[in-house]
């Protein structure tokens, strides 16, 4: 029986470290970059954090040469906060960009993306306040039980099915489908009756804060990205947002924001009503690049 | 035991196994003074009285509780369905009817029978055991052997495998068909049809694998649940195969006494009685419409075979030996495939709609959204499901001491590969 205990461990571990060390490495893979992140492999480059509108929005090619999309899907300020901690480890004097949401909320997006630094500090922490901790998940070897699959095809599909191009972090979806008007109208149906409240979580604005103190020497940028007028068309909430929003940038120095949320940009460069797709995503960022530019943050 | 197996069942939700242990004390009552009188009007008066106070609580707590979804407040105590009761009322009754019947004489020692019924390896999902086979084991304990442990251990392993890498795996890919807002193709349907019935066989038969693990490896044997059930050729042998611990305590304790009784009454009491069991079976899996019409199907199809014998019988009988079981057998899966929709679907309406989908839409080749909901985990499920359930129900009983090792490695590290969390089993909600 020790033989067969022996004999798994030696399994588990062996592929353990296959899948540590090489498929999930690759930026391919938000775990990926995220590794990436966490091991300082660009000292010199300039993180764009935030959720699905960071990921949509932010195109490095467009941006200038140093930017890197660090975007995660359904991920709240919490991660950009946890991701930006990770990114002061850094002996790096370069901005950081924080796509900042119109409306808060608690959410990580896919607990696997982190499975690669659940050893590190913080980890565990933002994992459990979003209740999706698995004690496995500390256990070398034990640690990618049920998304094995995941990460294989999450690189097949990468490297295989070519369906997407990922570029300094920003995904081009290859097979991207063609706008149309019809499906962006029923969209914006939908928004309309589904309208925005404009919120800030109070906890995770004083711990991007305390980020900012502790690095008075880099430049914090929030910035809101574009919305769709049909987005704000009966948003509540706004001026308590703004007046917590201008709060924040009095109290550190080193933080500015910079808002886009009502620049106008034309329905087809819409994925849906709060994302850009590729066109306008690419748009958004020459004209984000202009803004920083005028700014001299780069 | 007694001890470990009373915390495991209070832990849980106190006041709801509270409402468990007083049906239990009630059913204990009961057997003791079917022991001690021998007058038999006073017997046939205790044991009928025991069968309307089961019933009763069965049905009140079912609708109550179980069906309405909510608690309820007693006194400020909020109150749930037990848990197992579903499966615990089938042994208590199954308990009295064995000593009314006089087919065992139960010694009835208080710690014995509450640990019969609260047993946790089989408390939730079964299999439904009897209190004269467990009663034997559980008055005289004995210290597990080595090959109690092998045996156990290897069961236990199997299950996970069953659970975690098969059932959990298609268990979201059925779910998102199913519930998908937009018109599925009859291929990914059909697909999740076929699917679906291995994967209440797995996620079911699983439980069975690691509850009877668990006793195994307390040194208590706990009946077979399952055996080759795929393998039918009619619905009737399917019954025989599935479940087999449920479909011999419903043949026991409500066909053959319905039957009877039916007999005076009709010349077609057996068919009359076999639809009316199926009735309460599927009433028994839960008070709703699907779960009832589920059990009408059942009982009508055995009713028929029953009256007209196999049908693929009469209508191939020139056909050789082979392609007639592959007719039979293909019988039986499409009536349960189409059958066990109405398990998973949320209501008739959409059970309606997926089986009309399927019946009006042409099968596509190889309908492109297949690949997104399973690429090419679809044949390793499928291959993986017919393995299990075609060659390894009892291929465990043939391992042997030395190749035990490698099959749990084996299991191991096909659940830490392949495995996937999931909901819990499916037949934790009965």
């Amino acid at each position: 029986m020790l033989a067969a205990v022996l004999a798994f461990g030696g399994a588990a571990l062996g592929a353990d470290y296959l899948l540590a060390r090489g498929i999930a490495h690759s930026e391919a893979l938000e775990a990926g970059r995220l590794a990436r992140l966490a091991e300082g492999r660009d000292p010199e480059e300039i993180p764009i954090f935030g959720a699905s509108k960071a990921e949509a929005n932010y195109m490095p090619e467009a941006l200038g040469p140093r930017f890197y999309n660090y975007g995660l899907a359904s991920a709240s300020q919490d991660v950009a906060n946890y991701l930006i901690a990770l990114e002061l480890q850094k002996p790096s004097r370069q901005p950081i960009i924080i796509d900042l949401s119109q409306g808060a909320f608690e959410n990580v997006g896919d607990p696997r993306n982190y499975l690669l630094l659940a050893g590190r500090p913080g980890t565990r922490k933002l994992l459990e306040r979003a209740g999706v901790w698995r004690w496995y998940y500390a256990v070398p070897g034990l640690r990618f039980y049920g998304s094995w699959d995941w990460y294989v095809k999450g690189l097949l599909t990468d490297r295989i099915a070519l369906t997407k191009r990922v570029v300094r972090g920003y995904v081009h979806h290859l097979d991207e489908a063609p706008w149309r008007a019809d499906q962006f109208a029923s969209d914006v149906e939908k928004r309309l009756q589904n309208p925005l409240h404009w919120s800030i979580d109070l906890r995770q604005a004083k711990d991007l804060i305390g980020l900012a103190h502790r690095a008075p020497e880099r430049q914090f940028v929030i910035v809101l990205s574009p919305l769709h007028r049909s987005f704000l068309a009966h948003a509540t909430g706004e001026a308590e947002f703004r007046r917590q929003l201008t709060a924040m940038a009095k109290a550190v120095p080193n933080l500015r924001t910079i808002d886009m949320t009502r620049v106008e940009y034309p329905d087809p460069y819409f994925l849906n009503t709060g994302h850009l797709n590729q066109t306008g995503a690419r748009a958004f960022s020459v004209d984000l690049r202009r803004e920083l530019l005028r700014l001299e943050v780069i | 035991m007694l001890t470990a197996g009373l915390f495991y069942y209070i832990s849980g939700d106190p006041a709801s196994a509270a409402l468990g242990l007083a049906v239990i004390a009630v059913n204990y009552g009961f057997l003791r003074s079917l022991i001690g009188e021998r007058r038999e009007t006073q017997r046939d008066r205790i044991y009928f009285t025991s069968i309307g106070f089961n019933a009763a609580s069965f049905v009140t707590l079912k609708l109550a509780l179980e069906q309405a979804g909510s608690a309820w407040s007693v006194f400020g105590v909020s109150l749930d369905y037990p848990i197992g009761f579903s499966f615990m009322i089938l042994m208590l009754h199954a308990a009295l009817s064995d000593a009314y019947t006089e087919q065992h004489a139960p010694r009835a020692r208080l710690g014995t029978f509450v640990l019969f019924a609260t047993f946790f390896p089989y408390l939730t999902s079964g299999p439904v055991e009897r209190l004269r086979d467990m009663e034997p084991q559980l008055d005289q304990l004995q210290r597990p052997m080595g090959e109690d442990l092998r045996a156990g251990t290897a069961l236990i392993a199997l299950g996970l495998v069953k659970k975690l890498v098969v059932a959990n795996r298609m268990g979201p890919f059925i779910e998102a068909v199913f519930a998908a807002a937009q018109p599925q193709s009859a291929t990914t349907l059909a697909v999740a049809i076929a699917l679906n019935v291995a994967y209440v066989y797995c996620d079911f038969s699983g439980y069975t694998d690691i509850a009877r693990g668990a006793a195994r490896c307390l040194g208590i044997e706990v009946r077979i649940n399952f055996d080759r059930p795929f393998a039918s050729r009619s619905v009737t042998e399917f019954w025989r195969h599935w479940h087999i611990s449920f479909s011999t305590w419903i043949r026991d304790y409500l066909f053959m006494p319905l039957a009877y009784s039916l007999r005076r009454v009709t010349s077609a009491a057996p068919m009359l009685a076999i639809v009316l069991t199926f009735l309460v079976v599927g009433f028994w899996h839960r008070a709703a419409w699907t779960f009832c019409l589920f059990g009408l199907l059942h009982g009508i199809a055995l009713a028929l075979e029953l009256r007209f014998g196999r049908p693929l019988d009469r209508i191939t009988p020139g056909l050789r030996r082979l392609s007639g079981t592959v007719a039979a057998r293909s019988y039986t899966l499409a009536f349960l495939g189409l059958t066990i929709v109405l398990f998973s679907a949320s209501d008739v309406a959409q059970a309606a709609r997926i089986i009309a989908r399927l019946a009006s839409d042409a099968l596509l080749p190889w309908p492109r959204e297949l690949f997104g909901y399973l690429g090419p985990f679809l044949f390793l499920l499928m291959g993986a499901a017919i393995v299990l359930w075609q060659v390894m129900e009892r291929w465990h009983e043939r391992l042997s001491a030395r190749a035990t090792p490698a099959f749990l490695v084996t299991a191991a590290l096909l659940v830490l590969f392949l495995g996937s969390e999931g909901p819990g089993f499916i037949y934790e909600q009965f």
